[in-house]
């Protein structure tokens, strides 16, 4: 078996918009840490696996169909072994949406790009290929191993902080024959939001600080962040502060978890078989209630929101009722742009011996991957904003909740076992 | 509140004899990773206590005493607030134990070399803590507590009791920022086998160095707890060495970040109260010379029939030090005339936590039944103040093993520990 792990600045310039907060007037004003594209391939038994994590809000279907064709023109790798992820940092820039077509380019609230933004896409997608390239290029024999834990006092259910959420944390180790360390993939499930719409300045938020500690305890390894299932988790009911060293704070706290598991694994030299398969997913758009139901939703959470500011409420629940208003007055716009039935998208699943990676289109809800595990097994690595982005993928039990994402969703109630099942399927046909 | 924390370096010169193995047959040949004594001072409310975690085999109560001695008229902290504790690394030098004149000392033949370092060793001690209560800066003060597998186990048997607390106390500036964390964890620094002649600080010393890497300018002081009974046999890959010792200190060291993380630092003062008091302990009746020479046969029988099936070289190891356990009763008998020892356990009070020092190697069991009464915010710090050996627990006295036979007390010892410490914590009271 053999591995290659690189990583690409993708830092842009001063100014450029960012993505994931709709209340930011203004480009970024500067660089806080440099956001980076994590790259690993995997060379087994003659097959191949290539896997980008990209520091943004999201990716879209068309720029990774791009760098597929042309990675695969280039190298082995065939098209359906290579998977393009985000960490979905919210302190990154929108320009890596500029190829978005569809209501995709809607779901992102992207304003007009300009020039700059279509040289930063064209860029962002050359260094995704010319990364992986570099990586296959570079590859040399290791050992590899898997192990799983469970981590408090990171993301909860943001919702509910007592509501469910998968805590997962899946380490792959994956290191050279005298037992150097020298790539690990980290995948855990918590919106990368610590640092809030206040801050202008580009950051990874606390996956960077993750890949840091991991880096840093064992020097010329490559630690790569893939989000996992966190459409409905996020440090809302445990973070401290909205600061870089609250986003430290959490980043070691799961990088030190990391280290427990890079630590506690026991690698294995042999063979593993590759296999991976694409699969449409569609998904259906939802039937939005009259404008008159949607302008009075709008009136009343803007008064439980006045209430809860009035009152001195709980700052935490103030945070969540005022964005539960911004997801209301979303789907009163959503139901003005939106026009198709269905979104087409897609699905992968790469299977490296006994490890699954599902990848997920969009923000999905813990609750998805939980029944997607459940028929998988727990070596599942469910990677959400992976290969496209079409907004928040609510499970069944999100939608009996209230809140943002409920609202933000455009997808009917179908749309959790329509993922399951396009995951089971895909399952199914690799067996 | 004002907190510091200071590392001072005890290296000594190649060539010195190293400590804690009967098998090693000559000096230390070089250092591979230095030693050190580490020291935090913390006042509050107009009282400071201090404590000093040294890379040895272990310290003794005359040592001690001087050393409080010269802290307190050079700080005026008083003597019983003043901890001084061991990592009981077993490879570190033997001569921090110079002084030692009880029936723990070693046999070997003293030299001039071994008199200059432990005389160095104390200066450098009480100099870690005086220059540690000379820096004193504001700090917040955190606690947190959290459970970690894979590094220690009862080392007689892998599912037996076992405390897996990993207690931290951190002091941070207020600007957040960590002065120092103190970890308290317990199983033996024995992943260096007694074949390595290069003078470490065992997996301790890694766990501090992940800690120091994650929070530059800080220090982390590894505090050892109730490890008699409990080591890495029964989870060390392979033959142990430096890269097993960087693992499993790795791991701790984690776990210690995910503490320091987790932990929520506050400034408001806490009372400090610290109390030393005797500690008697009961020798043991070691059975008539012909019943210990029968003992030291039948383990040796036990030990070749192992070797000859060739079974599990755990379970060989176990057998070996048991045998060694049986050999040294025998010797025992012969070197100890009192029918007691005297030495001194010691409670200081910060706030509600505790720090409860055991001059000696105490099993998990005693730590247990010491924190079911302190309550769990309780720091157990064996190998502290004195060397008393192996304390062993009622239920460690139910197992053969090399610390059953090693313990040169007899049963009441669990009790009497615990009944002093709880002693010493309520007259706090």
């Amino acid at each position: 078996m053999r591995a290659s792990f690189k990583t690409i600045d993708i830092t842009g310039s001063i100014g450029m918009r960012m993505s994931g907060f709709a209340e930011r007037e203004h480009g970024n004003v500067g660089v806080h840490d440099p956001v980076l594209v994590k790259i690993a391939v995997i060379e087994s038994a003659g097959s191949y696996l290539a896997m980008a994590a990209c520091d943004c809000i999201g990716v879209d279907l068309n720029g990774v169909s791009e760098i597929r064709r042309i990675v695969s023109e280039r190298t082995p790798i065939r098209p359906e072994n290579i998977l393009i992820a985000a960490t979905h940092t919210h302190a990154s820039y929108q320009a890596v949406t500029y190829g978005a077509t569809g209501f995709r380019t809607r779901m992102l609230y992207e304003p007009k790009m300009g020039e700059q933004d279509r040289a930063y896409y064209e860029t962002f997608k050359a260094k995704i290929i010319g990364g992986i390239i570099w990586a296959y290029e570079t590859l040399e024999e290791v050992r590899v191993g898997y192990a799983h834990s469970t981590l408090e006092g990171l993301g909860t259910n943001r919702n509910d902080p007592h509501g469910y959420d998968d805590n997962t944390v899946n380490v792959l180790r994956v290191e050279r024959p005298d037992g150097a360390l020298l790539g690990a993939l980290v995948n855990y499930g918590c919106h990368p939001t610590v640092l809030p719409w206040q801050n202008y300045l580009i950051s990874a938020d606390y996956p960077g600080y993750t890949r840091d500690l991991v880096q840093q305890t064992f020097p010329g390894s490559t630690c790569m962040f893939l989000q996992g299932t966190s459409g409905g988790a996020s440090t809302r009911f445990t973070r401290r502060g909205n600061t870089f060293e609250e986003a430290q704070r959490f980043g070691y706290l799961l990088g030190a978890e990391a280290l427990k598991l890079l630590c506690h694994i026991e690698t294995h030299a042999e063979e593993l078989p590759i296999s991976a398969k694409l699969e449409n997913l569609v998904l259906k758009v939802k039937s939005f209630p009259s404008d008159e139901f949607l302008l009075n939703q709008i009136d009343s959470v803007k008064s439980r929101l006045k209430f809860l500011e009035e009152t001195n409420a709980d700052e935490r629940e103030t945070r969540k009722q005022y964005v539960t208003l911004l997801g209301a007055e979303r789907t009163y716009q959503m139901k003005q742009f939106i026009r198709d039935e269905q979104a087409e998208t897609q699905m992968q699943l790469v299977k490296l011996g006994e490890l699954n990676f599902i990848t997920i289109p969009g923000e999905p809800f813990a609750e998805i991957g939980r029944d997607i595990k459940a028929v998988m097994g727990e070596k599942t690595f469910v990677l959400g904003y992976t290969n496209d982005y079409i907004g928040y993928l609510v499970s069944n039990e999100g939608l009996l909740t209230e809140g943002y994402e409920k609202f933000m969703t455009p997808f009917d109630a179908t749309t959790h076992e329509r993922i399951v099942d396009t995951a089971v399927r895909l399952y199914r046909d690799l067996a | 509140m004002r907190a510091s924390f200071k590392t001072i370096d005890i290296a000594g010169t190649v060539g010195m004899l190293m400590s804690g193995f009967n098998e090693r047959d000559h000096g230390n040949e070089g250092i591979h990773d230095p030693v050190q004594v580490d020291a935090m001072v913390i006042e509050s409310a107009g009282e400071a206590f201090a404590l000093a975690s040294c890379d040895c085999i272990g310290v003794q109560l005359g040592s001690v005493k001087e050393i409080r001695q010269v802290v307190s008229d050079a700080t005026g902290i008083q003597p019983e607030n003043i901890l001084i504790s061991a990592t009981h690394t077993h490879s570190s030098y033997q001569a921090t134990r110079y002084g030692a004149t009880d029936f723990m000392a070693d046999s070997t033949e003293k030299r001039e070399i071994d008199r200059v370092y432990y005389e160095l060793f104390k200066a450098k001690v009480a100099g870690a803590i005086i220059w540690a209560y000379e820096t004193l800066e504001e700090a917040h003060i955190g606690y947190d507590r959290s459970f970690l597998e894979g590094l220690g186990t009862n080392r007689n048997d892998p599912n037996g009791y076992h405390d897996q607390s990993v207690n931290i106390l951190k002091a941070e500036r207020p600007d957040g920022s960590l002065i120092g964390v103190l970890v308290n964890y317990s199983c033996h620094p024995t992943v260096l086998g007694w074949q390595n002649y290069l003078i470490s600080s065992d997996y301790p010393g890694y766990a501090r160095k992940l800690v120091q890497q994650a929070f530059p300018g800080s220090t982390c002081i590894f505090l050892q707890g109730s490890s008699g009974g409990a080591s890495t046999r029964f989870t060390r890959r392979g033959s142990g060495g430096f890269a097993e010792a960087e693992r499993l200190g790795y791991l701790l060291g984690a776990e210690t970040i995910k503490n320091v993380c987790n932990s929520l630092a506050v400034s408001a003062d806490q009372p400090i109260h610290a109390q030393t008091g005797d500690l008697v302990l009961q020798v043991k009746d070691f059975g008539t010379d012909e019943f210990l020479l029968k003992q030291i046969e039948d383990e040796t029988n036990h030990l070749r029939q192992l070797e000859a099936d060739q079974a599990d070289p755990k379970l060989i190891r176990k057998q070996y030090v048991t045998l060694q356990g049986a050999e040294r009763t025998y010797q025992m008998k012969k070197n100890i005339q009192a029918d007691h020892a005297t030495s001194e356990t010691q409670v200081i009070r910060f706030g509600d936590i505790n720090f409860v020092a055991i001059p000696g190697e105490p099993f998990a069991e005693i730590a247990r039944d010491i924190k079911a009464q302190l309550g769990e915010k309780t720091f157990i710090a064996g190998y502290a103040n004195d060397t008393l050996g192996y304390l062993v627990s009622k239920e460690g006295l139910l197992t053969d093993g090399y610390e059953k036979f090693m313990t040169a007390f007899d049963a009441s010892t669990h009790d009497r520990i615990v009944e002093t410490a709880v002693k010493l914590y309520q007259d706090q009271n």
